[in-house]
C-alpha cells in the first residue's frame, strides 16, 4: 500500500506542476507548442533525455537483460551513447536553426517547404503518427506494469491497481498535463522526473545490494560458472549480425517527431553542447544498472513468468516499502516523460501540419482547430490504450518497440539527412523512401503474422550454403541475410530510395536551395 | 583534412563498438563483479562523451550561432522569442499572419 501512496502523491506533484505551467503560459501555438522556443540549455538536456527514456530504458531492458543477458547493454545503450549524440550535433543543431529562422515548429512544416511539396508532408505525417503510436503504446503498458507490479497485496498476491486501470491512469495524467500545460508542462515536468530517474538506478543498486544474501560478485561469479547461465554474463547467445544491425537502431531517435519538437524549442544552439556531451553518461547512469539487475535478478529470484517484471520483483522483495514506491515513481517518471511528448507531438503535428495547413483554421476558426486537436489526442490515446490492453500477454515491450517505431524511423533518417545536407533531394526521393519504408513494415508485419519462427521466406542457393534473404528468427522476427536486422535492409532501401528517385527527377528551385543552405542570419519579417 | 580526422575518429569509435573480443567472456570481473563485457562498454558510454566534448571543441557549427546574435532573445524557460506570434488560442486577441504560410509554397 505505502508505495501505491508513494506514487499518488508523485502523480498529485504532476499536476500541480502541470497547473503552474499552465497558468504561465501565453494564448498562442507557439507557446502552447513549443514554449515559444525559450527552454534554456539544462532544461533543454533534462527535457530531450526524458523525452527520449521510456519504460523500454527500465523495464524493457532489465526484462531482456534478464532474458539474453549482458549484451543488451551494448546493443542498445552504448549504441546509443554513440549515434543519438551524433545526429543531435550534426541534425538537430540544424534543424533548430531552420525553425527558428523559418518558423517551422514540426518536421513536417519543414519537409513541405524544404521540397516545395504539400504531399510529401502529408505521407510523412500519416507514417509518422502510425508509427509514434506503438511508442504510445509502450508507455501506456509501461506505466500499466509498474503500477500493477508495485501495488501487489502481500496477502492476496493480487495487485490493488489492476493492470487496466493503470494504464488508464497514466494515460489520464499525461493527456491531461499536456492538454493544460502544453510544451511548458511537459518540459517542467521533465525536469522533476528526469532528476528522479537519473538517481533511481544508483539508489536501485545500492539498496539491493545492501539487502541480498550474497554480494554482487557471489552471484555473478555463480552464472558465470554455470553452463546453463554463463550466456547472461557473457554474448555467446547474441548473434554479432544482431549486436552491429543495432547500431543502426537510434537513428530513429531525431526522427522522433517529439524529439525534433524539443529540438525546435531550444532557446538558443548552445544549448546542444552540453546534452550531447551530457547524454552518453545519462544513458550509462539508467541503463548499466537496470541491466546489471536484470542479470542479478536471474541469479537471485531465478524463473519468474514475467521478465519485464524483473526489477519490480526485485524491489519487492529487496527495498522498503517507501523506498520501492519511490523507485516506482522513477520508473513512472521515465514512462510518463516521454509519452507527454509523444501526446504533445501528436496534437502538433494534426494541428499544425493537417488542420492548419489545410485551411480548417480560417475555415472553422481557432477555437475549432483546437478543439480538434484535442479531440484527435483523445481518440488515439484512447486507442492506444485498448491496444495496450490486447497486447498485455502476447509481446513484451522491447519486442514492440522493436520491431515496429524504432525501424521504421530509423529508416526515415536518410530522408532527413538529404533534406539538410544534399541539395539535389527531390520531392520524389523523400517520397520513395517514405512509401517504401510504410510498406516494409506493412509487409513485415504480414509476415510475421503469417508464418512462424524457422520459415524461409526468400533464399537464394540451397541446401546448407544457401543464403537466407528473408526468413523467421526463433523469437518469430523476420531477419535478413542469415540473422541481421530488418533495420538494415530497411535504412539501406531508404538510402536507394532517396538518391535514385531524387537523381532520376527535377532538383527544387533555385530560390529553395539558397534558402535552406544560405545559413547566414537573415531578418525575418514583421 | 580536420574533417576528415574527425570522421576518422568518429569511426573509429564506432568500430570499437564492436567488441568480438570479449565476445565469450565474463572475466575478468571489473571491481569484483562486473562482467568484462558490461565493464567495457561502460567505458565505452564514457569514450562517446569524451567524443562528442571533442566535437564540440573543433567542429562545433559556429555559423549557426550568428543568428541568435542577430538580435535573438536568449531568456529561459517562460520569456518568449523574437519569433512572431503565431495564430492565438481563442480568447486572445487577433495574431499578425503565420509568417510559415507565406513561406511555404502551395503545389
Amino acid at each position: 500500500m505505502i508505495p501505491v501512496v508513494v506514487i499518488f502523491i508523485y502523480l498529485a506533484v504532476i499536476a500541480v506542476i502541470g497547473g503552474i505551467a499552465c497558468k504561465r503560459g501565453k494564448n498562442n501555438t507557439e507557446d502552447f507548442f513549443l514554449a515559444s522556443r525559450s527552454i534554456g540549455p539544462m532544461i533543454f538536456f533534462l527535457s530531450l533525455f526524458a523525452t527520449n527514456m521510456t519504460a523500454f530504458a527500465i523495464l524493457g531492458s532489465s526484462g531482456q537483460a534478464y532474458r539474453r543477458g549482458i549484451g543488451i547493454y551494448g546493443m542498445m545503450a552504448s549504441s546509443s551513447c554513440l549515434v543519438i549524440p551524433l545526429t543531435i550535433f550534426f541534425i538537430g543543431t540544424r534543424l533548430w536553426a531552420l525553425g527558428k529562422k523559418f518558423g517551422h515548429q514540426t518536421q513536417v512544416s519543414f519537409f513541405r517547404d524544404r521540397w516545395e511539396c504539400n504531399h510529401i508532408g502529408t505521407a510523412i505525417f500519416a507514417l509518422s503518427a502510425a508509427m509514434l503510436v506503438p511508442y504510445m503504446i509502450i508507455s501506456i503498458m509501461g506505466g500499466g506494469t509498474v503500477l500493477a507490479g508495485i501495488s501487489v497485496n502481500p496477502d492476496t498476491h493480487r495487485p490493488l491497481i489492476p493492470y487496466a486501470l493503470g494504464c488508464a491512469t497514466v494515460a489520464v495524467v499525461v493527456t491531461a498535463n499536456v492538454f493544460f500545460g502544453g510544451m511548458r508542462g511537459a518540459v517542467w515536468v521533465n525536469i522533476f522526473q528526469t532528476t528522479l530517474f537519473l538517481c533511481f538506478g544508483l539508489v536501485a543498486v545500492a539498496v539491493i545490494s545492501h539487502a541480498l544474501p550474497q554480494s554482487f560478485g557471489h552471484y555473478i561469479s555463480q552464472l558465470a560458472g554455470d553452463e546453463k547461465s554463463r550466456f547472461l554474463v557473457t554474448r555467446e547467445k547474441l548473434p554479432p549480425e544482431a549486436f552491429w544491425s543495432y547500431t543502426l537502431i537510434p537513428l530513429s531517435s531525431i526522427m522522433f517527431p517529439h524529439m525534433a519538437m524539443m529540438c525546435f524549442s531550444a532557446n538558443r544552439v548552445g544549448a546542444f553542447k552540453r546534452t550531447v556531451i551530457a547524454y552518453p553518461i545519462a544513458i550509462m547512469v539508467i541503463w548499466l544498472p537496470c541491466v546489471f539487475l536484470g542479470v542479478l535478478g536471474f541469479a537471485a529470484l531465478g524463473k519468474i513468468p514475467d521478465p519485464d517484471s524483473v526489477l519490480l520483483r526485485l524491489l519487492h522483495d529487496y527495498s522498503p516499502a517507501w523506498l520501492a514506491g519511490i523507485l516506482g515513481a522513477g520508473i513512472i517518471s521515465a514512462v510518463m516523460g516521454s509519452d507527454a511528448h509523444q501526446v504533445l507531438a501528436m496534437s502538433t503535428m494534426f494541428t499544425k501540419d493537417v488542420f492548419t495547413h489545410y485551411g480548417g483554421g480560417e475555415k472553422f476558426g481557432e477555437r475549432r482547430a483546437v478543439h480538434f486537436a484535442r479531440g484527435f489526442i483523445v481518440v488515439v490515446t484512447v486507442i492506444a490504450y485498448f491496444v495496450a490492453l490486447q497486447l498485455k500477454e502476447k509481446q513484451g515491450i522491447f519486442e514492440i518497440a522493436v520491431r515496429y517505431a524504432f525501424s521504421g524511423f530509423a529508416a526515415m533518417s536518410p530522408v532527413m539527412v538529404a533534406a539538410l545536407f544534399w541539395k539535389r533531394s527531390t520531392k520524389w526521393g523523400a517520397l520513395a523512401a517514405t512509401l517504401f519504408v510504410a510498406g516494409f513494415l506493412v509487409w513485415t508485419a504480414l509476415m510475421q503474422s503469417t508464418h512462424k519462427a524457422g520459415d524461409v521466406l526468400w533464399q537464394i542457393g540451397a541446401g546448407q550454403d544457401a543464403l537466407k534473404v528473408f526468413f523467421l528468427n526463433p523469437t518469430g522476427d523476420v531477419a535478413f541475410c542469415n540473422g541481421y536486422m530488418t533495420v538494415v535492409p530497411m535504412v539501406a532501401g531508404s538510402i536507394l530510395c532517396v538518391l535514385l528517385f531524387s537523381l532520376a527527377t527535377p532538383p527544387p528551385s533555385r530560390a529553395t536551395i539558397d534558402k535552406y543552405f544560405d545559413l547566414t542570419p537573415v531578418p525575418r519579417a514583421a | 583534412m580536420k574533417k576528415f580526422l574527425l570522421f576518422l575518429l568518429i569511426a573509429l569509435v564506432y568500430l570499437a563498438h564492436q567488441d568480438i573480443w570479449n565476445w565469450k567472456s565474463a572475466e575478468p570481473l571489473f571491481l569484483g563483479f562486473l562482467p568484462v563485457g558490461l565493464a567495457y562498454h561502460a567505458g565505452f558510454s564514457v569514450l562517446c562523451a569524451a567524443l562528442m566534448a571533442v566535437l564540440v571543441k573543433v567542429a562545433w557549427p559556429a555559423h549557426l550561432e550568428a543568428q541568435e546574435n542577430n538580435g535573438e532573445d536568449a531568456g529561459g524557460v517562460g520569456q518568449s522569442s523574437s519569433v512572431p506570434m503565431e495564430t492565438p488560442l481563442p480568447g486572445s486577441l487577433p495574431a499578425s499572419r503565420v509568417e510559415e504560410k507565406a513561406e511555404i509554397s502551395g503545389s
